[in-house]
């Protein structure tokens, strides 16, 4: 084993391990309670998921300006999922509901982004 | 040998077309995009220490370009391009540091830079940082599908070596 390959090995290691420790953290439960829906990096929607009907499955049909849609629910417990889209992978809809802080639901295709944000409290 | 060289390309491209397409049949290992093992890097980091770096290349964006239109996904050719070019390009420069018996060393950058070249394009494409969320998960399953791929290759190059020595001490 030469030295490049012992660097090459380190450095391999070390971008493993970060990445771990730095996924295990991103995945961590959502302390807030705000929501945020971005579409091409404009804000559509912002509100607290604690203030609607813990029974009542409620809507949101976004458009995007390409003809798509993303049909947003709000359903029991208070959760955010997408759970209808024309694009043809689905992966927005199969990611289910947003669960940490870290990780967003993200629907390339129509550049739609839903994450938890800090409640506007301050601003206020 | 010219013609030789050729005919072995364009069979590399066609099996990596094949892994590539076969991939897409399995069913996705996770909810998360980009999450996969890419075995038609299996190729690639073969041709990376077998072939020039113009030859690899050229391998590379044919079965890209192949490989997108193949699948449909034209909107993922651009995820794929950048994804796969900055790999080759990490690979290649890495080649000279990493000796051959340590290609699944090479093959886990490979696939760290592969990573680190479709954030960029998400980055690009949604004007958003919220897709860097992906990016840690993205690279440790990357790392383990980069060893995996890396090795099958080292495998197919080991098999390949011995087989010709053979032939050459037969004759």
């Amino acid at each position: 084993m030469t030295k490049g390959v012992k660097i090459c090995l380190a450095v391999a290691v070390t971008i493993f391990i970060a990445a771990a420790v730095s996924a295990l953290w991103l995945y961590r439960p959502a302390e807030s309670t705000w929501v945020e829906i971005t579409q091409d990096g404009k804000v559509l929607y912002k509100f607290d998921l604690a203030t609607f009907d813990d029974e009542q499955v409620q809507r949101i049909r976004i458009d995007s300006p390409d003809g798509g849609y993303n049909i947003i629910e709000i359903g029991e417990g208070n959760t955010i999922r997408i759970s209808e889209a024309d694009c043809p992978d689905k992966t927005c809809v199969k990611t289910g509901v947003l669960r940490s802080e870290g990780v967003p639901i993200v629907c390339l295709p129509h550049k739609l982004v839903i994450k938890y944000t800090d409640s506007p409290e301050v601003e206020k | 040998m010219k013609t030789k060289r050729l005919a072995e390309l364009s069979m590399l491209t066609a099996a990596a077309l094949i892994m590539f397409i076969v991939e897409l049949q399995l069913p996705d290992l996770s909810a998360i995009q980009g999450v996969k093992l890419g075995l038609a890097n299996i190729f690639t980091v073969y041709a990376v220490y077998r072939f020039t770096p113009k030859e690899t290349f050229l391998l590379v964006l044919t079965r890209i370009l192949l490989g997108s239109i193949f699948a449909g996904k034209i909107m993922a050719m651009i995820y794929s391009l950048a994804g796969g070019m900055l790999c080759l390009l990490g690979m290649l420069l890495l080649k000279k540091v990493i000796p051959i018996n340590y290609m699944w060393l090479c093959s886990i950058f490979g696939a760290i830079f592969h990573n680190t070249g479709q954030i960029a394009a998400a980055i690009a494409i949604t004007r958003s940082f919220a897709v860097v969320a992906n990016y840690p998960i993205l690279l440790v399953t990357g790392c383990i599908a980069g060893a995996f791929t890396g090795l099958c290759a080292q495998f197919v190059v080991q098999r390949l070596t011995n087989t010709t020595l053979k032939k050459e001490k037969d004759e």
